[in-house]
C-alpha cells in the first residue's frame, strides 16, 4: 500500500508541475500583450476606433436590500461617462427599504406595465422612471434570485448592448467607455466583454468612487484576495481572451448584446454561477457555426468589489463557485477538447476541468497521502521537504509573474502595497491554499450528493443554431 | 554499494530540489528586476515628459501669437535635434496632442511649420523602427499631422506584421483624410485582412465622398460583414455621395441577408431627411424581427406624415421592441414639423400600451 501511495504523491507532483507550466505560460502570455497594452496607454491612443454613432448602453444592476447603498450606486452608475446610457436598477423583491429610497432620492414614476416581457421571470411589480434623472428606470419584482433579477433588467432595458454590475461594486467613471471599446472595433463579431474586477479592500473611497487603490494591511484576507485577483484576472484572462478562449465573464462587470441575451433565453437560475455558464453558453452555442463570434476581456475597464474580509463569508463565497463552475463545466460538456470550439474547447476547458475542478481533489489527496504516510512512518521527508519548497516557490514565481504585470499594464498600487502583496504570496502556500482546497472540495461533494439548487440544463437557444450570426442585429456605428 | 543508493534517495531529490529553488529564484529575481527597472523606466517617463513639455510648450505658445511660421520651424529643428532616442516619441505625442486640440487654421499652420522643421522626416523614419509601438505611434504622428509626403509610409505600413501597426496606418490615412490611399484602404476593406473592418470603415469615411467607391463595391460584396459595414459607411458620406441613399434602398429591398437589411435601415435612420424610402415603410413589416426594429426607429429620423399610419400599425406589433420603438417614433415625429398633426393625432386615438409608454418617458423626460 506505501508503494501505491507513493506512486500517486509522485503522479501528484507531476499534476503539480504541469500545472505550474500550463498557468506560467498563460502568465507569459500576457505579459507579452500587456507590454504592448501599457504602450498603448500614451495619452494619444485615448480614443482608438471609436464609433461615429455609439450603441446605446443600459446598465442593468440587481439589488437585494442594498437601501444601505443603492442610492450612491445609482448616482455613481449615472455619474458615468459614457453615453448614450440608460440605468435600470432591478429591486429583486427586497425586504427593506430598498425601493422606497430609489424613489425618494428620485422621484420615481410608475410606468404603463403591460405586455410580455422579452424573458420569463418572477412578476414584475411595476417599471419606474426617474423625474429628476430620466436615464434611470426602476423595476420592482417579486424574488426570484440574481439570475431572474437581471433577466428583468434585460426586458425592460432599450440600448443594443448590456452592462451588469453588481449593486454594490464601484465602476470606474470610463469603465463603460472601455468595455464598449472591443463592440467599436469588431461590432459584427464581438458578443461579450467582461471588465476586470479589483479588491476594494483597504482602498479609499470616496462618494461611490476608488480615489486610492490599496492593500487591507489587516489579516491576510484581504491582501491573498488583491493577489488572487490579479493573477485570475489580469494574468490569466487576457491571454485567454487573446486566444478567444475566455471561459468567464463576471457577474460582477460584463458587457453583453441585449438581443443575444434575449436570444439565448436569459441567464440561467439553474446554475450558482450564471456569469460563467452564459459565456459558455455563447461559446458553446455560437463557435461552431460562427468561428468569428467573439468573447473578449477588457483588462483596463475596471470595476472594484468588495471581497469577503471574513473567512466565514469567503468559504461561502468559494463553496458557491466551485458549485457554480462544477455545474458549468458539466451542463456545456459537449465542448471539452473540441476542436470546432476553438480555443474554448481545445484549451480553455480542459484547464478549468483540470486545475479548476480536480485540483482541490489532487490537492486534499495528497494531504491525505502524507498523513497516511506519517501514521505508517514511512515518509520519505527529503521528498516531502523538496516538494514543499518547489511549491512554495513556483506560486511565488505565478505571484511574482502577476505583479508584474499588474506593475507593467496598470501601475495601481504604491510600491508599499506591491511589497505587502509579494510578502502574502510567499505564505499563501501555507495556509491560504489547503483552505480553499478544502472548502472547494466541499463543494464538490456537495454537488455530488445533490445538495445546492439544482442540476439544471442549458435554457432555451438550441434554437438558434442553424443561422446564429443572424439573431444579432448590427450594432450602430 | 547499497549505502551510496540509500545517499542516492536522499541526496537525489535534494539536489533536483536545489535545482528547481535555484532556477526559480533566478526567475523570481528576474522578474522582479523588470517590475523593479520598469517601474524606474516610468518614473524617467514622467520627468522626461515634462523636461520635453517645458522644451517645447513654450515654442508652441509663441507659435499661437505669431504668424511667422519659419521662425517656429528654426526652433523647432533644433529642439527636435537635441532629442535622444527616448525623447522623441515624448514629442511626438505632445505633438499629437496639439494637433487634435487646435483649430482648423492653427493645424494648417503647424503641419507647414512641422514639415519645415524637418518632424515629419522624422516620423518617417520612426515609422520604420524596430519597436512595433514606436511604429504604431509614429503613424499616428504622421496622421494627425496630414503631410501629403507621409501617405507613401503610411501605405507601406499596411502591411506591417504587427495589426497594431496596420490599424495604426489604416487610422492615420483616413485623419490624414489621404485621398489617394482610396484604393489600398478599399482593397483592406473588401478582403478584411490588414485591419478591423470597422477601423478600415472609419478611416474611408473620414476620407468622404472619395470612398464612395469603396461602400459601393462593399455593399456588393459576397461577404454580409462587409455588406452591413458598407451600409454604415454609405450613410456617413451621403451628405457629401448623393447616390448613398437610393444605395441603401436597394439593399434594404432585396439583400437575402436579414443583418444587411437591418443595417440598411438602421443607416437609413441616420441619414434621416423628409420623405422616407418606400423601401424603409415596406422593411417595417419585414419577416425578421431585427429588420422590423430598425426600420420602425429609422422611420422617426424622417419627417414623413405619411409614416404616421405604419407606426400607428407597428405599436400593435407582436415583438415588444417593434411597439415600442414604432411608438417613440411616432413621439418623435410628433415634434417634426410636417408630420406633427398626423403622429399628435395617431398618438391621441392610440390606446396601445406601447404608445401609452412612450408618451410616459417622454412626458418625464422632458
Amino acid at each position: 500500500m506505501i508503494a501505491v501511495l507513493q506512486t500517486i504523491s509522485v503522479g501528484i507532483l507531476a499534476f503539480f508541475v504541469v500545472y505550474c507550466i500550463a498557468t506560467w505560460t498563460l502568465l507569459v502570455m500576457s505579459l507579452r500583450e500587456i507590454s504592448w497594452f501599457a504602450r498603448g496607454q500614451e495619452p494619444t491612443h485615448k480614443h482608438p476606433g471609436q464609433l461615429a454613432h455609439r450603441p446605446s448602453v443600459s446598465l442593468v444592476t440587481p439589488a437585494y436590500n442594498e437601501e444601505a447603498l443603492i442610492v450612491q450606486s445609482a448616482k455613481a452608475f449615472l455619474a458615468s461617462d459614457y453615453a448614450p446610457l440608460e440605468v435600470v436598477v432591478v429591486d429583486d423583491g427586497s425586504h427593506d427599504e430598498t425601493f422606497a429610497r430609489l424613489d425618494e432620492a428620485f422621484d420615481l414614476v410608475s410606468l404603463p406595465l403591460r405586455g410580455k416581457t422579452a424573458l420569463p421571470t418572477a412578476p414584475i411589480r411595476s417599471v419606474s422612471i426617474s423625474r429628476t434623472e430620466p436615464r434611470l428606470r426602476v423595476v420592482s419584482k417579486d424574488n426570484g434570485g440574481r439570475s431572474d433579477a437581471i433577466n428583468a433588467g434585460i426586458s425592460t432595458a432599450r440600448g443594443e448592448l448590456v452592462v451588469i454590475v453588481d449593486a454594490d461594486s464601484l465602476l470606474e467613471p470610463d469603465a463603460i467607455t472601455r468595455s464598449v471599446r472591443p463592440f467599436e472595433v469588431h461590432p459584427d463579431t464581438c458578443m461579450a466583454a467582461g471588465g476586470g474586477i479589483r479588491v476594494a479592500n483597504g482602498s479609499m473611497i470616496v462618494g461611490g468612487r476608488v480615489v486610492t487603490p490599496g492593500v487591507s494591511g489587516r489579516g491576510g484576507i484581504g491582501a491573498t484576495q488583491v493577489l488572487e485577483y490579479l493573477r485570475g484576472f489580469y494574468a490569466t484572462r487576457i491571454a485567454w481572451s487573446e486566444m478567444n478562449g475566455l471561459l468567464i465573464i463576471s457577474g460582477a462587470f460584463g458587457v453583453f448584446r441585449r438581443d443575444l441575451l434575449v436570444a439565448l433565453g436569459g441567464f440561467s437560475s439553474a446554475t450558482l454561477g450564471e456569469d460563467m455558464e452564459m459565456t459558455m453558453r455563447i461559446h458553446h452555442l455560437l463557435r461552431p457555426q460562427w468561428k468569428e463570434a467573439r468573447v473578449e476581456f477588457v483588462p483596463d475597464a475596471v470595476c472594484w468589489t468588495e471581497a469577503p474580509g471574513t473567512l466565514g463569508g469567503l468559504r461561502n463565497q468559494r463553496v458557491r463557485w466551485h458549485a457554480g463552475l462544477l455545474d458549468n463545466l458539466r451542463m456545456h460538456w459537449g465542448m471539452f477538447g473540441r476542436l470546432r470550439f476553438g480555443a474554448a474547447g481545445t484549451f480553455a476547458m480542459p484547464y478549468m476541468v483540470l486545475f479548476e475542478a480536480l485540483e482541490p481533489l489532487v490537492e486534499v489527496l495528497g494531504f491525505a497521502i502524507v498523513i497516511t504516510l506519517l501514521i505508517y512512518n514511512a515518509v520519505n521527508w527529503t521528498y516531502l521537504l523538496a516538494f514543499f519548497l518547489v511549491a512554495l516557490i513556483t506560486g511565488e514565481v505565478l505571484s511574482t509573474t502577476a505583479l508584474l504585470i499588474e506593475e507593467v499594464g496598470f501601475r495601481r498600487y504604491r510600491a508599499k502595497d506591491l511589497a505587502r502583496l509579494t510578502a502574502w504570496g510567499l505564505v499563501e502556500a501555507l495556509w491560504f491554499r489547503p483552505v480553499l482546497a478544502w472548502w472547494r472540495l466541499k463543494a464538490t461533494l456537495l454537488a455530488l450528493t445533490g445538495r445546492r439548487p439544482g442540476w439544471g440544463v442549458i435554457p432555451r437557444g438550441e434554437a438558434i443554431l442553424e443561422h446564429p450570426s443572424e439573431i444579432v442585429a448590427p450594432l450602430t456605428r | 554499494m547499497s549505502a551510496v543508493r540509500v545517499l542516492l534517495v536522499i541526496v537525489g531529490p535534494l539536489r533536483m530540489t536545489l535545482w528547481v529553488l535555484a532556477i526559480a529564484t533566478v526567475v523570481i529575481l528576474f522578474l522582479t528586476a523588470i517590475g523593479v527597472s520598469r517601474h524606474l523606466a516610468t518614473v524617467r517617463a514622467d520627468r522626461r515628459r515634462a523636461r520635453v513639455r517645458a522644451k517645447l510648450e513654450p515654442v508652441f505658445s509663441r507659435f499661437y501669437e505669431t504668424e511667422d511660421r519659419g521662425r517656429l520651424a528654426e526652433e523647432l529643428h533644433p529642439a527636435f535635434m537635441r532629442m535622444d532616442a527616448a525623447e522623441r516619441p515624448v514629442a511626438a505625442v505632445l505633438v499629437t496632442d496639439l494637433m487634435h486640440s487646435a483649430s482648423f487654421a492653427q493645424k494648417e499652420k503647424l503641419r507647414a511649420a512641422l514639415e519645415q522643421a524637418g518632424i515629419v522626416e522624422l516620423g518617417h523614419r520612426g515609422a520604420r523602427r524596430f519597436s512595433p509601438w514606436r511604429r504604431a505611434l509614429a503613424c499616428e504622428m504622421l496622421g494627425t499631422i496630414g503631410s501629403p509626403r507621409s501617405v507613401p509610409v503610411l501605405l507601406e505600413r499596411l502591411g506591417d506584421r504587427r495589426p497594431e501597426v496596420r490599424a495604426a496606418a489604416v487610422r492615420a490615412l483616413g485623419v490624414a483624410r489621404a485621398e489617394e490611399a482610396v484604393p489600398a484602404l478599399t482593397e483592406a476593406f473588401l478582403e478584411r485582412r490588414v485591419a478591423p473592418t470597422n477601423v478600415v470603415n472609419e478611416a474611408l469615411r473620414r476620407i468622404g465622398g472619395e470612398a464612395a467607391p469603396a461602400f459601393e463595391l462593399g455593399i456588393e460584396s459576397a461577404d454580409p460583414i462587409v455588406r452591413v459595414s458598407s451600409c454604415f459607411g454609405l450613410s456617413g458620406i451621403a451628405e457629401s455621395h448623393g447616390g448613398a441613399v437610393h444605395r441603401l434602398g436597394v439593399a434594404l429591398g432585396s439583400d437575402q441577408d436579414s443583418r444587411v437589411r437591418a443595417a440598411a435601415a438602421s443607416a437609413l435612420g441616420i441619414v434621416g431627411g423628409g420623405n422616407a424610402p418606400a423601401e424603409l415603410v415596406r422593411a417595417s413589416t419585414d419577416p425578421a424581427v431585427p429588420v422590423r426594429r430598425s426600420a420602425v426607429k429609422a422611420l422617426g429620423s424622417f419627417d414623413d406624415p405619411a409614416t404616421g399610419e405604419t407606426l400607428d400599425e407597428r405599436t400593435e406589433d407582436d415583438d415588444r421592441e417593434v411597439a415600442l420603438r414604432a411608438a417613440e417614433a411616432l413621439v418623435a415625429l410628433a415634434g417634426r414639423p410636417r408630420a406633427a398633426a398626423e403622429a399628435g393625432a395617431r398618438l391621441e386615438s392610440s390606446s396601445a400600451w406601447a404608445v401609452e409608454y412612450a408618451r410616459k418617458v417622454a412626458e418625464v423626460s422632458a
